[in-house]
Formats: C-alpha cells, structure tokens, sequence
C-alpha cells in the first residue's frame, strides 16, 4: 500500500518539479531582453533514496534551488571597465570641442593671425610712411586682438560647460548610491527569510555599474548579502543604513569642488565621467587656457617693448607708446587673452622708425624679426614655436584619447561579451529545454495516471 | 562560449558603427579635398602644415617687397638717366659760353639757360613716387632740396640715409639713394651750376672751363649712383628667380601633406560601402530563427 501511495506522491513531485522548471524557462524567455537580468535555472536533485530491506530505492526529483548564473569575477572586472571607459569616453566631446576651438588646419586660428600681423610689419618696411599699408598692420592687430578674445571666451564657456557637467554628475551619483541602498534593504529580509533575490540583485548589479561609469568606486558583497561601495581611496559611499552623498560646494574661482562629509575629494576622484570632467575641467582646459593667457602677456611685453623703442609718423615724430594692452579685469574676464586690446586707433602712432624720421623702417623691421625670437621670451620659445606647442598639446591629447576610446571599448565589449556568456539567454536553449521539460512533465503525468488507474484497481478488489 | 541572442545584435551594431565612422571620415576628406580636417587627425602632419604656410606667407610678402623695390628702382633709375642728360645739356652751353665770343647780352641768355637747367634739376630731384620723394632717404614725406627766394642756393634738407627694404630672409635692398649722396657725392651739382652762369655772365673763359669741369664731375656722380642702383636691380632679380623656386618647392610640399589622394579616398570609400552593405545584409538574414520557429 504505503508503496502505491508514495508512487502516486513521488509521481506528483516530478511533475511540481518539471513545471517548476518550466516556470523558470518561462522567465527566461519573458527576461531575454533584460539588462542587468541572469539566466535562472531550476536545479534538480535525486531525492535521497530509502532503504527497503536490501534494496535502495529513489525518492524521485525535487528541486533544491533555482540558481542564477552569474560570474562575480567578471562582473567585477566588468564594473571596473566601465568605469576606465567612462573616463576616456567622458572626454572625447570636451577634447574634440576643444580641437575644433583651437583647429589650424582649416584656417582662422591664432597662428595664422599671427604670421599676418608679422606679415603686415615686413610690409610696412618697404614703406612705412604710406597710410594704408600703416592701416593694414592695425587692421591685424585686431584681428589678431579679436581671435585671442574670442578663443579665450570660448575656452570659458567649455569650462563652464565641464562645470556643469560635474554638478550634474555628483547628483547621478548621490541617486544610484539612494537606489543601492533601498535594493540592499530589501534584499536583507528576503535572503535571511530563504527567499531568493535574484531579480533585486541584478537590478543592484545594474546599478551599480551605472555609478561605475561615473565615478571610480570599488565594491564588495557582505555575509548578509549587503553591498558596500566605497570610492577608490576607500571612502564609503554605500555601507549599511544611509547612503552619504555627496556635495557640491562652489570654490572661490567659480567651480564646484566635490565634497564627502565635509572634506574636499575633488582631487581623490580619477576615473567615470565624474573624473573625465574634473580632469578637462582642471587640467586640460586650464593648461590650455594659462597658455593662451602667457602667449598674451608675452606679445604684449615683448611688442610693445620693441614698438616703445622706435618713432611714429606724427608731427614731429614722437616716441612710440604701447601697441597692446589689457583691457582692465571685469567679472566675466579675468584671462590676460580675452583683455588683450590695441591700444591704438591712428595708423600714424604706429613706431615704425627707429629714428625720428618720418619714413625709417628700423623699428618695423625689428618688430618683424620679434617673430622669430627667442630674446626675453618665456621658457625660451619664439611666439610661433610657442603656438605651435600649444597646437601639439591639444591636438596630441586628442588623438590620445580616440585611440584609448577605441581600446577601452574593445575590452568593455569583450568583458561584456564574457558575461553574456555565463549570464545572458539563448533562445535556443530556453526552447530545447522547454521541450526537455515539457516531455517530462507529460511522461509525469502519464505515469500519475496509470498509478491512479492500479490504485483504483486496488480499491475495487478490497472496497 | 555560449554564443545568446543580445551578443549577436551587439557585435553586430558595434561593427557597424565602426565602418560608418570610417565613411564619415572618407566622405569629409572627399568633400574638403584635406587628408587633414582637425589637427588631431595627424598632429605631426598638422604642425608641418602650419610651418608650410607661415614661410609661405612670409616668402611672399619678401616677394612683394622686391616688386615694390623694382618698381621704385627702375623710377628711380629713369628720373637719373634724365637728370644726366640734362646735366650734358648745361654742360654743352657751358663749352658754348667759353669757346666762342659772345656779347654781354648772350652771355646773359646762356647764363639764364643754365639757371633755368638748375631748376628742372631740383624739380626732378625733388620727384615724387607714390606718394615718397625718392631722393630724401629716410625723410620721404617733405621735399629734399630746398631753394633759397632771396640767394637762390640750393640746400639739402632730406636725409643722407637710404632706407633699406627686407627682401629676403637676412637681406635687405636699397632701392634708392639719398639726394645728398647723387647731386651732391663728389660735388655740389646746383652750387657748380651756379657758379658756371656766373662765370659765363662774367666772360671769365677760365673759370667757365673750370666750372665745366666740376659739372662734369657732378655729372659722374650721376653714372656711378646708376651703378649702384643696377647692381642692387640685379640682386632683386636672383632674390625673385630663387624665391620663386622655394614657393614652388613648398607649394609642392604642402600639397603633399595635407591634400588626400583623391583616387584612393574614392576607392577606399567604396570599399567601405561594400562592407556595410554586406553587414546589413548579413544581419537582416543571420540570427532571425531561433528554435521557436521550428517547434511546435
């Protein structure tokens, strides 16, 4: 009896467990499209077998778990990734405006202004007294004037764009770090209660890749199954009870500093978007700008040095005054390049003699020559080299970063292409095993019923 | 490695973003005609292209000087051929007034010739050429020789510096000469002819002989200041003659580096039209089944 009964149990147990894997199947196929999901497989085991007399007979199938598939070494290294490629990524936009600001290639830059305000001195030498050639130089002096105004003011505005970019990056931060901390809350109780997580901690691992891309972190996984995400110099950002986020709290020169509990963290902050920001921010952008901001300085001391040297056309000819000057600092502009002004309007002020005739060419000759001079100049350049140097760094620094974009994404896509591996759906298998599951499931059933069928047949003989 | 359906899609995307980003950059080197659009596309290339063209700009502003200083030389040049004729003239009247034996009243007339000579002569040195007297050295914009209403003496009041226009990397040319140094070098042209009217006026054979021989030596000075301006003439034309070389060469050069080759943009392009065509093919056809199709 016992024996025909049991039969009929173990009978309906294969087919609870051949319809739970099927249910589990059924989620794989609904998630195949998921990000962040794990392919979930119903684990069946051999019910441990009884003993009746000599013999050892099985119990049937149950299922001892549903597992998800995953790889917590790549995963991690995954995350890690994400956050090398969000650095160089976050400044490929801001290198190649940076690029298209100061491009030479395509004419209208400062070099090119340059070498025509050059130009239009070695012109005047062969006649300095003839007003419109004495017109010509300042029409470029402006020029030159106006393209190193508006490239510094451009410049600004990038930094303030890199600015923005910041601030708007600390409050993604500050809202993944809430959501980790609400999906660890709720993983605690259901974990310790035997319930199985999953679909929370791939939504957790989801997030946590998004902070990934933004800012260096490092993370691990508690006993209770809480994750703890500090930065990369150890600071928690995500511990158990309230997540600390972080602050922005706006320095004396207009930009925002990152803050953790009160202290500065700016400069702890190397990788993500949120590092690629600070780092045009701060380094590349205000290299960039100090030097157009030197280049200014230097035209006008070295320039106007020379121009005070030499007589203009007045009369009787007077001692030449400065050629260049800075306009007084303002709130909007404090950079030397976006205050350098010509300082004057009448083309006969221009000092083109070296002595106080009316048609010496001495002085324009010199200040030609300044071009190429190394005399007085700041780390011993000439202007041109200078230039040329500046044009070097921002182009370099370009191109540096493409190559190391297309680097990082090809080890993100094969990172990524691991963990689709292990984790991610085939449809292909999904529909093998649910005709693996299905035929079980039938095969259950059919053996259900003829057990039923014998222990009716065994009712019959005794009722 | 399980290959699932989401890789599939994703590697197909990524390739194809990777060949039209190529056929983004190929359609701008077409559209441009520059292998080079950002300096970061070749940043050594770029910083050659910026030196090209600054020595290009600076090769052809010497150009225009040298132009400048031709046109001025050849002014200048004409305006002494001139002036030396003109001296020959007062020195023929001059040999008139001693050799032959003329009454107080034609010595009078040959005297007034001479004098008359005298003041187109400082009419042309005191000639202008856009703008500049060409005989006031680095004083151009006032008249160099000025007459005396009461005495008649000529002066020299421009500069006896000549300026000296850039032409070429380190060298610079004088396209003209200082009034000072071509009527007055050896001798004083204006104050000779005077002094020859005088002579004449006086019937003094001797000293008209005499003076006649000074304006001969004025007139000297004349031919050697021509000399002087034919020699720097000759140096402007090797000046030209090697610029125009170096603008060719670098012309050349910078044609070189930073036009693309059309003919392989095109081809290239094509190639890569071909490979994305293929890659939306492929993805149309690969990875539609999957098992579901065929069960059930």
């Amino acid at each position: 009896m016992s024996g025909l009964f049991s039969s009929l149990q173990l009978g309906y147990q294969a087919l609870q467990a051949q319809q739970l894997a099927l249910e589990v199947t059924r989620n794989n196929i609904a998630n195949v499209n998921t990000p962040g999901y794990a392919r979930q497989r119903a684990r069946m085991v051999e019910s441990s077998p009884t003993r009746i007399g000599n013999l050892v007979i099985g119990r049937g199938v149950t299922v001892q778990e549903i597992e998800a598939f995953r790889d917590k070494f790549i995963e991690i290294r995954l995350n890690q990734q994400l956050q090398q490629r969000g650095f160089v990524e976050g400044q490929s936009p801001g290198l190649n405006q940076l690029q298209t600001l100061f491009n030479e290639s395509a004419g209208g830059g400062v070099q090119e202004a340059l070498t025509a305000l050059f130009s239009s001195f070695l012109q005047l030498s062969s006649d300095p007294s003839n007003t419109p050639l004495r017109q010509e130089v300042l029409a470029k002096a402006n020029q030159l004037a106006s393209v190193l105004n508006s490239r510094s003011n451009s410049l600004q505005t990038l930094q303030n764009q890199t600015d923005e970019q910041v601030r708007s990056a600390v409050a993604g931060i500050n809202r993944l770090s809430e959501r980790i901390s609400m999906l660890n809350e709720k993983i605690v109780p259901l974990e310790s209660g035997g319930v199985d997580a999953a679909a929370i901690r791939d939504q957790r691992q989801v997030a946590l890749n998004e902070l990934a891309q933004l800012v260096d972190i490092s993370y691990y996984e508690n006993e209770n199954g809480t994750v703890v995400v500090s930065t990369s110099t150890g600071r928690a950002l995500v511990t158990s009870g309230r997540p600390k986020p972080l602050d922005v709290a706006t320095g004396s020169n207009g930009f925002a500093s990152v803050e953790l509990d009160g202290t500065d963290i700016t400069g702890e902050i190397t990788s993500g978007t949120l590092g690629a920001a600070l780092h045009l921010r701060d380094t590349v952008y205000a290299q960039v700008h100090e030097r157009l901001d030197t280049l200014a300085g230097d035209l006008m001391t070295r320039i106007n040095a020379q121009h005070r040297a030499g007589y203009d056309m007045s009369k009787p000819p007077q001692a030449g005054g400065d050629l260049f000057a800075l306009v007084p600092s303002n709130q909007t502009s404090t950079h030397a390049a976006s205050r350098f002004q010509v300082a004057i309007s009448d083309s006969a002020r221009i000092a083109a003699g070296l002595t106080a005739s009316a048609s010496d060419n001495g002085n324009a000759k010199a200040i030609f020559n300044l071009s190429e001079s190394t005399a007085g100049a700041p780390g011993g350049l000439s202007f041109q080299d200078y230039l040329s140097g500046l044009g070097s760094f921002i182009a370099q620094n370009t191109q540096t970063n493409e190559d190391n974009l297309a680097a990082q994404q090809a080890l993100l896509t094969q990172l990524q292409r691991q963990r689709e591996s292990v984790s991610g759906v085939s449809l292909d298998e999904e529909a093998a095993d649910m005709i693996r599951f299905q035929r079980a499931f039938e095969a259950s059933s059919r053996f259900f019923s003829m057990i039923n069928d014998l222990t009716a047949e065994l009712m019959s003989l005794v009722g | 490695m399980r290959i699932t359906a989401s890789a599939t899609l994703f590697s197909n995307w990524q390739s194809l973003q990777t060949q039209r980003q190529e056929q983004d950059r190929l359609q701008l080197q077409l559209s441009s005609g520059k292998r080079i659009n950002l300096d970061s596309d070749d940043p050594t290339a770029a910083a050659e292209i910026q030196e090209l063209r600054r020595k290009l700009a600076y090769l052809q502003q010497y150009g225009k000087n040298a132009s400048y200083s031709d046109g001025l030389l050849k002014y200048t040049d004409s305006t002494m051929q001139a002036a030396s004729e003109t001296v020959l003239r007062a020195i023929e009247t001059g040999v008139q007034g001693a050799s032959v034996v003329v009454n107080a009243a034609e010595r009078k007339t040959l005297a007034d010739q001479i004098r008359s000579i005298k003041s187109e002569l400082v009419s042309l040195a005191n000639t202008r050429y856009q703008g500049n007297y060409i005989y006031g050295g680095v004083q151009s914009q006032s008249a160099p020789f000025s007459v005396d209403a009461a005495t008649g003496k000529v002066s020299f009041v421009g500069s006896s510096v000549a300026l000296k226009v850039p032409v070429a990397e380190g060298l610079d040319v004088q396209p003209g000469l200082s009034g000072s140094e071509v009527f007055m070098g050896r001798t004083d042209l204006f104050a000779a002819l005077d002094d020859l009217a005088a002579a004449i006026e006086a019937g003094n054979n001797k000293a008209v002989a005499s003076q006649v021989a000074v304006v001969e030596s004025a007139r000297m000075a004349i031919s050697e200041a021509r000399g002087a301006l034919g020699h720097q003439m000759q140096i402007i034309e090797r000046v030209q003659a090697q610029m125009d070389q170096a603008e060719v060469w670098i012309q050349a050069r910078l044609s070189k580096v930073e036009d693309a080759d059309m003919g392989e943009v095109v081809s290239r392009l094509s190639l890569n039209q071909t490979a994305i065509t293929a890659s939306l093919y492929a993805q149309g056809q690969i990875g539609r089944k999957t098992l579901f199709d065929f069960i059930g």
